[in-house]
Order: structure tokens, then C-alpha cells, then sequence
């Protein structure tokens, strides 16, 4: 089989797909087209994708700084406060011998997100540079980065539970920090810019010699 | 469809006990406390984080539930026929809700949350555990179960019998 030969792309062929149901159109040529069995607007590419995709990432890089600089959990032990961040949180769980569970959240509150805005950010530079990628790889991981966005949440439910639980008054209480308002706002904007990214224009990229 | 019509019924009668039974009870010096999902919630809410609150109370609570309904309204509407249209908006919805239902993500945080606090006193699993167990159970099942370009089909045989 010649693999040298360019795979033919659905907007190439004039062909669009619903976003919703799946169903090929042919391109009539109108401005406004709509799919015929659910009624959802059809593109070739979403409109405006890139822009949009680039402001939620932004946001969320921002958001993410001050996520991990302002504690996220305070701690009251017999008196004694200790605020922690994030990261002095993960910590001070593998100090307490528990290091699996400090592994865990350590992927699913810093690994997770960062990984998700560096993929984000490195595949929206290489579409408005146009970079030479391995089409593939790239549609790979970006349903990765779609699958593993929802476990980022895991420290906010934590410590939801944690706040119930501990609550023995001035012995030992658990109270929540303002960094869980912006860690919360982290995980619903990279949900939402993985969202908004069109994988299509994935395929607008020149091919790879890779 | 049917199992889909089982098991989201299922879903939704698992859905109250497991969100207001309590889940873990930690009695330590002498005072116990209990949590549940919506205790959680209320305790941000009530503290200030009210966003947190919200974003919680939304991807554990909310969406799971819409995503139940939505569940038990399209298999419904499968079986019995009802017009495309409904069900095509519905699928819509519960496709757009998918990545929000973030139900087993919770329970590996009672998950952690029981393991960190272990050591500090004595842990006790309540009711609501086994109800979460079991609803998380039903809730994967049923949207495994569930098979949209079904829905898909039958949406495009009801147009063409109309037209």
C-alpha cells in the first residue's frame, strides 16, 4: 500500500459531518447550512475556534498561577493554623507516609491541568505557525487530553469531603482556601477550551515527513 | 434501550440515598461528624467559596442527575415512539452533559479523603457508601448501555415515515 500518497480531508471532498449526530452533508453552498436530522448548525471548521481556544487557555494559565501561590485548604490542629497550598499539600501527605495517595493527587491537581494547557497551547502555536506534526499523534492526544480534563477535580472534592469530616472546633478543622475558588475555575475553563478547539483543523496542517 | 430504561430508572431511585444518607462518619475526641455530597456543598457555600460551591454541586450533583433524566426520557421515548424531535434535543443535551458528570472522579476523592484521614480517627462507612457504590455502578452500566446513533436511526425513520 503507498502511504505517500495525502489522505483525502472531508472538506476537501466538500463533505461536513454534524458536530452532534454524526450525519454527512454534502456542501450546497449556502452561507448558513443546518444538518437535516438534527437541526444543530453545520461547518467545516467551528467558527472561531482558535481565538476562542487561545482566550480559555490564557485564562487558565493565569487562573492556574494563582491556584497554586494562594493556600487551598487551612488546617486548624489544637489551635494551630496551617495553610496549605496545592503543592505544600502534596507534600506534607508523603511526609505522613502516605504516598501513593500523594501521587495521585499530584497528577490529577498539577500534572493534569499542566499537561492539558502545554498540549493546548503547543497545538494552537503550531496551527497559526503552521508547523510540520504527525497528524495523527496530534489527534491522539488531544482525545487524551479530552478523556483525562474531568479528574483534575479530585482535590476539590477532597476537600469538600475533608471540610464536613473535620470539624472538631478549634482542635482540628478543615477549612477551604480561595485558591479552590480559582482551581475550580482551572478545571471548568480547560474543560471548556478543550471544548471549543475544532480537532478538524488538526488536519489543516501540512503533512509530516515525520 | 431497554437496559438503558432499567438501569437509568435504577439510577434515579439510588440517586436521593445516596446524596443525603451519609456517606463517611469520622467520630474523633469524642465528636462524630457525618458527611454527605450536599453537606459538603452547603459547608463551602456557607464558608464563602460559593463558586466552588457551585462548581462541586454542579459536576457531582446536578449533572448526574440531568444526565439520568435525559437517559430515562430518550429510552422512553425509543420504546414508545415518541417524535424525533424530542429525542433529538435530548441527545443533544446529554451529549453536551457527558463530560460533566464527573461521578467516579467523587468517588475516588472519598476514596482518598478515607485513606488520609484513616489514621486520624475512627472511620465509619455509612449507608450512603454502598448507595454510591451502587449508583456509580448503575450510572457506568447505564451509559455504556446507551447507544446514541440508536437514537440517531430512529430519529431519521421517523422523518422519513413522515415525509
Amino acid at each position: 500500500m503507498t502511504e505517500q500518497a495525502v489522505p483525502l480531508t472531508a472538506m476537501a471532498a466538500g463533505l461536513m459531518a454534524c458536530h452532534s449526530c454524526r450525519k454527512l452533508h454534502r456542501d450546497n453552498g449556502k452561507r448558513a447550512q443546518y444538518c437535516q436530522r438534527c437541526g444543530d448548525p453545520l461547518h467545516y471548521r467551528a467558527k472561531k475556534s482558535l481565538s476562542r481556544t487561545w482566550a480559555l487557555c490564557i485564562c487558565a494559565a493565569i487562573f492556574m498561577v494563582l491556584a497554586n501561590i494562594y493556600p487551598i485548604m487551612t488546617v486548624t490542629y489544637f489551635g494551630k493554623d496551617t495553610h496549605d497550598t496545592i503543592m505544600s499539600g502534596i507534600i506534607s501527605l508523603v511526609r505522613e507516609g502516605m504516598a501513593p495517595i500523594a501521587a495521585i493527587v499530584f497528577v490529577a491537581s498539577i500534572v493534569v491541568p499542566l499537561v492539558k494547557l502545554v498540549v493546548l497551547f503547543w497545538l494552537l502555536l503550531s496551527l497559526q505557525n503552521n508547523w510540520k506534526m504527525n497528524k495523527r499523534q496530534c489527534a491522539q492526544i488531544f482525545r487524551i487530553l479530552e478523556f483525562i480534563g474531568r479528574w483534575s477535580m479530585l482535590d476539590l472534592f477532597v476537600i469538600a469531603i475533608l471540610v464536613t469530616l473535620v470539624n472538631v472546633g478549634n482542635i482540628a478543622n478543615v477549612t477551604g482556601g480561595p485558591a479552590a475558588t480559582y482551581f475550580a475555575t482551572v478545571v471548568v475553563l480547560t474543560m471548556f477550551a478543550a471544548h471549543t478547539f475544532d480537532p478538524r483543523l488538526i488536519w489543516d496542517l501540512q503533512d509530516s515527513t515525520e | 434501550m431497554v437496559r438503558t430504561l432499567a438501569l437509568s430508572l435504577a439510577g434515579l431511585l439510588l440517586f436521593i440515598p445516596a446524596n443525603i444518607l451519609p456517606i463517611l462518619t469520622l467520630e474523633m475526641l469524642g465528636q462524630s461528624n457525618v458527611s454527605t455530597s450536599v453537606q459538603g456543598i452547603v459547608v463551602m457555600t456557607y464558608e464563602g467559596y460559593w463558586w466552588m460551591g457551585f462548581i462541586v454541586a454542579f459536576c457531582s450533583i446536578v449533572a448526574p442527575l440531568l444526565k439520568l433524566l435525559l437517559l430515562t426520557g430518550i429510552s422512553t421515548g425509543y420504546l414508545l415512539h415518541w417524535k424525533g424531535a424530542l429525542l433529538s434535543s435530548w441527545t443533544k443535551w446529554y451529549q453536551h452533559l457527558n463530560e460533566w458528570g464527573m461521578f467516579d472522579v467523587y468517588m475516588l476523592g472519598i476514596l482518598v479523603s478515607y485513606i488520609k484521614l484513616r489514621n486520624d480517627g475512627d472511620l465509619i462507612p455509612g449507608v450512603g457508601l454502598l448507595c454510591f457504590i451502587a449508583l456509580l455502578l448503575v450510572v457506568s452500566g447505564c451509559a455504556s448501555a446507551f447507544d446514541a446513533q440508536q437514537v440517531w436511526a430512529k430519529v431519521d425513520q421517523s422523518k422519513a415515515v413522515k415525509a
